[in-house]
């Protein structure tokens, strides 16, 4: 084994950087090569010095990097708090798979029914969507209930975001199927105010229950009123205005309910 | 002279007609309090309603100097000031342990970055986690879990520490280092810490309150507590007729709290334990005269 | 009575089954001379600083591509080295790229006399780099010394990758030239 070292002087000189190439490349081969060498060289760099960048490398690997379209959210100006929050609630990457799931249950099932059966299947399914993709974005979070109660972030804020993220995901991608949908088309609008509807009941919901529990009965209510509906052969009618003004003044009753659950302090997700 | 950190007045809490806690009023200074009490005894109650998890149903309960039965921007301010560990908490699944407290400072409103981390690896270094930071909490065991959901508490510099049960799943050698760091912060803040397991009170406590059916049974010194049963424990060849409880000690003597000793008993040094069982059953014999 | 300590290689190991302790007596065995070595390299020190936390956290990701044999420390400078040049690419004015870059700025060739004294080892090869003009010691150093390619080396040195390839044949003929009568010599 060769026992040259780099001499104390040569190493000041490379640090100091006034070798010339052929110098540094000798010492940079045999660094390489050497432990005993490297350790040296270990001691020449001041300890916080690599005590900062340990740091930097410890949060790297943390596992604490947001996805890509939350990191993509971030440069377009999402403050990176309220990427952690969305990245715990799974409030992006929940609602994308359940719209995606959705959208090609639609569009196969959709070529299945025809007709007055299509309006019925897509009536059930594409309102249900935005509602329970806001649950599911408590559901993630839902074991650290008794905990996040305790905090003091705005939980109604939380909740605005939470929703918005959803909604924004599973929107787009539902009405883009229903317009395609050669049954519904523009009639893919009618279920908007539905949408809202059951979204708002949904969070006020979640503002008593779990969300397991809370998209169970969304579900279930749903359900019961589509096959209401077909029962009294009045599925066309759902796009018709007086079924449109009967969910808006829901949607008005929830939204007034909610106001109130949050002015005594009851916000989706626990005690405020 | 030591601050006040919450304070409880009439504070009462029912549960669907039931009454899980009596009309109570509580002062909490710095420290390390006990809330010591069988299952079912209201002290999960008591430190829910401090956490601001859930409201009384009636009293006024004040923590950091806010009045958290008032305003919701009281409330807000004095979540800032307090940290909680519930008794069962349930970790999202795919978390990371970093990952993890890293949400949950940002609930506590951890708004810079880096500040943030910083905080976090702080954390998990004092309950000897840093190495599991990267691991999913659901590949943790009960005890790791435990110290993490013992870390989010340790976060920043709270006034009011509620911890609820911490010792569960820890060995001897993790609580005794748990003693060291609540003991940090009990001194600029309260610790209160509940549990049913009188060596807790021993090993981490400076004052206690004894907690049974909603009702205050003790509330002083560990020393005070412990002088309570002074005279009434012995050790002899046998259990002592009357006694509250015994048991066989090491030598293989037993122990007797209460009861008339025999000649060949002799007294002995009451632990936490034999002055909780006294002080116990002393105030169910009083609520049973005065039925 | 102590276990022996690991070697680099098992660290590696270690690391790919997620043992972090022997991520950090990585790091402390390596980060220092890693960290001079890149600022031999580029004079910002935050875009090295930030290169040498980027190798790291790409060792923790990826310890289990290192193939046993093989000299650690040469895989991890390559590494480095790479992050340094995807940084300095990333670095939207290109001016101030490269006048970050030292690359070969040796200052002053040293003397025969310096170098016995301090008993420098590189024999013909850094005589014969010596005799190079400074842009094609800047190319030999990125290519024959730190082992990029001529595209990586094109990338670090702000050049076009032709030039580049120019460059390092023309070193390497002007280096054959220097050492073939030397070797020549030796033997005949």
């Amino acid at each position: 084994m060769n026992e040259w070292h780099v001499a104390d002087e040569l190493v000041a000189m490379y640090v100091a950087g006034t070798l010339d190439l052929a110098a540094q490349s000798s010492v940079e081969t045999h660094v390489t090569q050497c432990e005993a060498c490297r350790v040296r060289a270990n001691d020449l760099v001041p300890k916080p010095e690599l005590d900062e960048i340990w740091q930097q490398v410890v949060v790297g690997t943390a596992g604490a990097e947001l996805p890509r379209p939350l990191r993509v959210a971030a440069r377009l100006g999402l403050p990176d708090a309220d990427g952690v929050i969305l990245r715990a609630s799974s409030a992006l990457h929940r609602p994308w798979l359940m719209s995606v799931a959705g959208a090609l249950l639609f569009a196969i099932l959709g070529t299945w029914f025809t007709g007055e059966d299509q309006r019925l299947f897509y009536l059930l399914l594409a309102p249900l969507l935005p509602a329970l993709t806001v649950t599911s974005t408590y559901d993630a979070t839902d074991p650290v209930r008794e905990l996040t109660a305790s905090t003091s972030c705005n939980k109604l804020r939380i909740a605005l975001l939470r929703t918005v993220a959803a909604v924004s995901v599973a929107l787009p991608l539902v009405l883009v199927v229903g317009l395609i949908l050669p049954g519904i088309g523009m009639q893919a609008f009618a279920w908007l105010l539905p949408s809202l509807a059951l979204t708002l009941l949904a969070l006020n919901l979640l503002t008593w229950l779990n969300a397991s529990t809370t998209a169970g009965v969304i579900t279930i209510l749903w359900l019961g009123f589509v096959l209401a509906l077909r029962a009294g052969d009045a599925v066309s009618a759902a796009a018709g205005l007086e079924v449109q003004l009967a969910f808006t003044a829901g949607a008005t009753v929830a939204a007034v309910v909610l106001v109130v659950r949050l002015t005594s302090h009851h916000a989706p997700g626990g005690y405020s | 002279m030591t601050k006040t950190t919450a304070l409880l007045t009439g504070v009462t809490k029912s549960y669907g007609g039931t009454e899980v806690l009596h009309a109570t009023d509580l002062t909490f200074g710095t420290g390390v309090i006990g809330l010591l009490g069988p299952n079912g005894a209201g002290k999960t109650t008591l430190i829910r309603l401090l956490a601001t998890a859930m409201p009384p149903t009636s009293g006024r309960i004040v923590v950091a100097g806010h009045t958290i039965t008032g305003a919701i921007a009281e409330r807000a301010a004095a979540r800032r000031r307090l940290s909680y560990l519930p008794q069962e908490i349930g970790f999202p699944r795919r978390m990371t342990a970093f990952g993890f407290l890293d949400y949950i400072a940002v609930l506590k409103e951890w708004k810079d970055t880096d500040e943030r981390h910083r905080e976090v690896l702080r954390v998990l270094g004092l309950m000897n986690l840093a190495d599991m930071r990267t691991k999913r909490v659901s590949s943790l065991s009960g005890g790791q879990r435990r110290r993490l959901a013992i870390a989010q508490a340790l976060m920043g510099q709270p006034d009011l520490v509620l911890l609820d049960e911490p010792t569960t799943g820890l060995d001897p050698e993790q609580r005794a280092s748990l003693r060291g760091i609540l003991s940090s912060y009990a001194a600029e803040g309260s610790v209160l810490l509940a549990t049913h397991q009188t060596d807790d009170v021993s090993a981490l406590c400076d004052r206690v309150i004894i907690l049974d059916q909603g009702l205050i049974h003790f509330d002083g010194s560990v020393v005070d507590l412990i002088a309570k049963a002074r005279g009434q424990v012995w050790i002899g060849p046998e259990t002592n007729p009357g006694a509250l409880s015994s048991w066989r000690t090491g030598s293989g003597e037993i122990r007797s709290v209460g009861g008339v000793p025999s000649s060949a008993s002799r007294p002995t040094e009451p632990a936490v334990e034999d002055a909780y069982l006294f002080v116990r059953h002393q105030n169910l014999d009083s609520v049973g005269d005065s039925r | 009575m102590s276990t022996l300590a690991r070697t680099d290689g098992q660290l590696l190991q270690d690391i790919a089954a997620g043992d972090e302790a022997a991520f950090r007596m990585l790091y402390e065995r390596h980060a220092g001379w890693l960290l001079l070595r890149l600022k031999r390299r580029c004079g910002n020190a935050d875009l090295v600083a930030g290169a040498l936390q980027d190798t790291f956290v790409a060792v923790w990701k990826s310890a289990d591509k290192f193939r046993g044999d093989g000299d650690v420390a040469a895989w991890l400078w390559g590494i480095s080295i790479r992050q340094l040049v995807s940084a300095l690419r990333r670095r939207r004015d290109p001016d101030a790229a490269s006048a970050d870059l030292i690359a070969a700025a040796s200052p002053a060739v040293q003397s025969a006399e310096d170098e016995l004294m301090l008993g420098v080892e590189h024999g013909d090869l850094g005589w014969a780099l010596r005799t190079l003009s400074p842009e094609l010691r800047a190319t030999v150093q990125a290519t024959l010394i730190d082992g990029l390619s001529t595209r990586e080396a094109a990338q670090l040195l702000g050049l076009p990758q032709g030039t580049v390839k120019t460059r390092l044949r023309t070193a390497k003929q002007q280096l054959r030239e220097r050492l073939i009568p030397v070797l020549d010599g030796r033997f005949s």
